[in-house]
């Protein structure tokens, strides 16, 4: 322990009472070890004062990817390729005036790409209004969520995404103490992770044959993974498996996303029925529909959940979250998503007060960059 | 009950007769003395005072057991030390907010509250409204925290610092804590740099 100012200097310094700045290093240092996990938050730590610049180093090196070699390999060990794991995250910016929710990922300290909101897509256009740069000490740049994914890339080190391999190239982080993991699905619906210490090679998870996981999802330390009938069971980082809640009736619907409500802990699964009218034209149509359920951690089972609120879901390929939105803006208690049908574009639904997503909110996109 | 009711002349009968009932009679006036072996001791330890002494002259007085929450004190009574410790780094205001945590962190600790989720849900509601002060305060409290080596407060303390700096630009964590920008120009610079943010699409 780094006692605290001497007598003699209590005695003179009577004006100048010892300050925040003044904070012995270790304890600044226990403070910072809670904000490690957001970047922004440890620059601003950084940006107070002389003295805590000088103690509080800057952040780069600490992030969850630095826990893993630079190459994974791939599924199957004769391919001449490799996986890299990558990160990217879900901010709100926030000016006084106007606030965006973006995806970014660092490519070089202070260089931000911008990746769509719902899958990883590079955005090329940026709306006319958004800004070019930003000054972190003015703005307020939230983390919203942090999302990882693997990108393929051949033994020429070109990094191609290569989506055949993968059922979604999502992957899940688990990290307790010294020990972490990856997680992710393959393109036959099965579970596979690699284990710290076991680089070389994926290992399924043990599965009966006939089962297909739809999504999975970080939550804390561990990860949350649902399989295409709403069965979901969760996974710490040895793997050690827990049921959380039984399957849906009749399996409900195409394709499940897991999300974690604003803040809190709580777990909700969003399932997708996209639903096929054959009509008189010679075109079908398709409709897209969502349920939404929240865990019951109790009873063990998804409980449908009707309206959100004042919450916005947002459901994406390798990242689905949610924001609070204030009271009175249209987007409160909607479901966001990119439509495949038409061009790609991103689309907001809201529920129409019965418990189904269904009626189309028309501005989509005015404050979030996507396409 | 069963040993009362034995006459005594019994037992100095059997005394006589053999060894077995000799080592039942002593261990019988083992008991009657001690009912519960140790009791006399447990009772004796808790209610011993700890006198602590503050850098501005206040006193207080203890339970040995509150006092043991700091581990600074407990390596003090270990080694021996008898009579008031003396505490240079924390004033006497400061010191019984200490108190306050180390006497409701004690009380409702025992080794069934471990798994009762209710009693660890209604601490830690306790602790939140018990570190909702003024920054100056919690200043004072995490030095103390630190100085005294008590683990669960110096994690509440730091905890809280953290939240308030979560989510704040830098101006607004000077505001908070009374902290001036000391930076020459050329390091406002360097921090005018680090905090840029630049988008550009074509990369």
């Amino acid at each position: 322990h780094i006692p605290l100012l001497s007598s003699s200097s209590m005695k003179t310094s009577l004006l100048l009472l010892p300050g925040w700045s003044d904070l012995p290093l270790d304890l600044l240092e226990l403070i910072s070890d809670r904000l490690s996990s957001d970047t922004v938050d440890l620059l601003c730590l950084r940006s107070v004062c002389a003295t805590w610049r000088l103690s509080i180093p800057p952040s780069h090196n600490k992030n969850l990817l630095s826990k893993f070699p630079k190459h994974l390999p791939f599924w199957s060990s004769s391919s001449s390729g490799v996986f890299i794991l990558k990160e990217s995250s879900v901010y709100k910016l926030e000016a006084p005036k106007k606030s965006w929710l973006v995806k970014l990922q660092e490519t070089s300290p202070g260089k931000m790409r911008v990746l769509d909101l719902f899958s990883n897509d590079k955005i090329s256009f940026l709306p006319d209004n958004f800004p070019e740069k930003i000054d972190l000490q003015e703005f307020h740049a939230r983390l919203v969520r942090r999302a990882y994914r693997m990108e393929y890339a051949n033994n020429g080190g070109a990094e191609t995404s290569c989506f055949w391999s993968l059922r979604s190239d999502k992957v899940v982080i688990l990290s307790s103490g010294e020990d972490s993991a990856v997680m992710a699905i393959h393109s036959g619906g099965k579970l596979g992770f690699l284990k710290s210490g076991n680089y070389e090679r994926w290992r399924v998870l043990g599965d009966s044959w006939n089962v297909m996981y739809d999504d999975i999802m970080a939550h804390g330390e561990n990860c949350i993974v649902v399989d295409d009938k709403g069965k979901t069971v969760i996974y710490d980082v040895d793997f050690e498996v827990s049921d959380l809640a039984e399957g849906l009736a009749g399996g409900g619907g195409h394709k499940k996303h897991l999300l974690e409500y604003s803040g809190g802990g709580e777990v909700l699964l969003v399932d997708k029925y996209v639903k096929h009218v054959w009509c008189k034209s010679a075109f079908s149509k398709s409709a897209v529909e969502f349920r939404v359920y929240k865990l019951n951690r109790e009873e063990k089972r998804w409980e449908e959940v009707r309206e959100l609120g004042d919450v916005a879901l947002f459901v994406g390929d390798d990242c689905s979250f949610s924001v609070r939105i204030p009271a009175g803006d249209l987007a409160g208690g909607c479901i966001f998503y990119r439509d495949y049908r038409n061009g790609g574009r991103s689309k907001g639904i809201c529920s129409n007060g019965e418990g189904v997503f269904n009626v189309e909110l028309p501005d989509a996109g005015k404050s979030w960059v996507s396409y | 009950a069963f040993v009362e009711n034995i006459p005594e002349i019994y037992i100095l009968s059997l005394l006589f007769f053999s060894p077995h009932f000799l080592y039942l009679l002593i261990s019988v006036s083992v008991l009657t003395m001690d009912p519960i072996p140790g009791l006399s001791k447990l009772t004796v330890s808790s209610s011993k005072k700890i006198v602590l002494n503050c850098s501005d002259g206040k006193s207080f007085e203890i339970d040995e057991a509150v006092a043991r929450k700091s581990k600074l004190i407990a390596d003090m009574i270990e080694s021996g030390c008898d009579g008031p410790i003396p505490l240079q780094n924390v004033t006497g205001k400061t010191l019984e907010k200490v108190i306050e945590y180390c006497k409701r962190h004690v009380v409702e600790f025992g080794p069934s509250d471990e798994d009762d989720e209710e009693a660890a849900e209604k601490l830690a509601i306790w602790d939140a409204e018990f570190i909702k002060v003024d920054e100056e305060t919690i200043f004072h409290l995490i030095l103390a925290a630190n100085y005294l080596n008590i683990e669960g407060l110096l994690s509440l303390t730091c905890k809280t610092v953290a939240d308030y700096i979560k989510d704040k630009t830098p101006e607004e964590v000077r505001q908070i804590f009374g902290i001036e920008n000391d930076y020459t120009p050329e390091e406002e610079e360097a921090v005018r740099k680090e905090n840029v943010w630049a988008f550009d699409p074509n990369q």
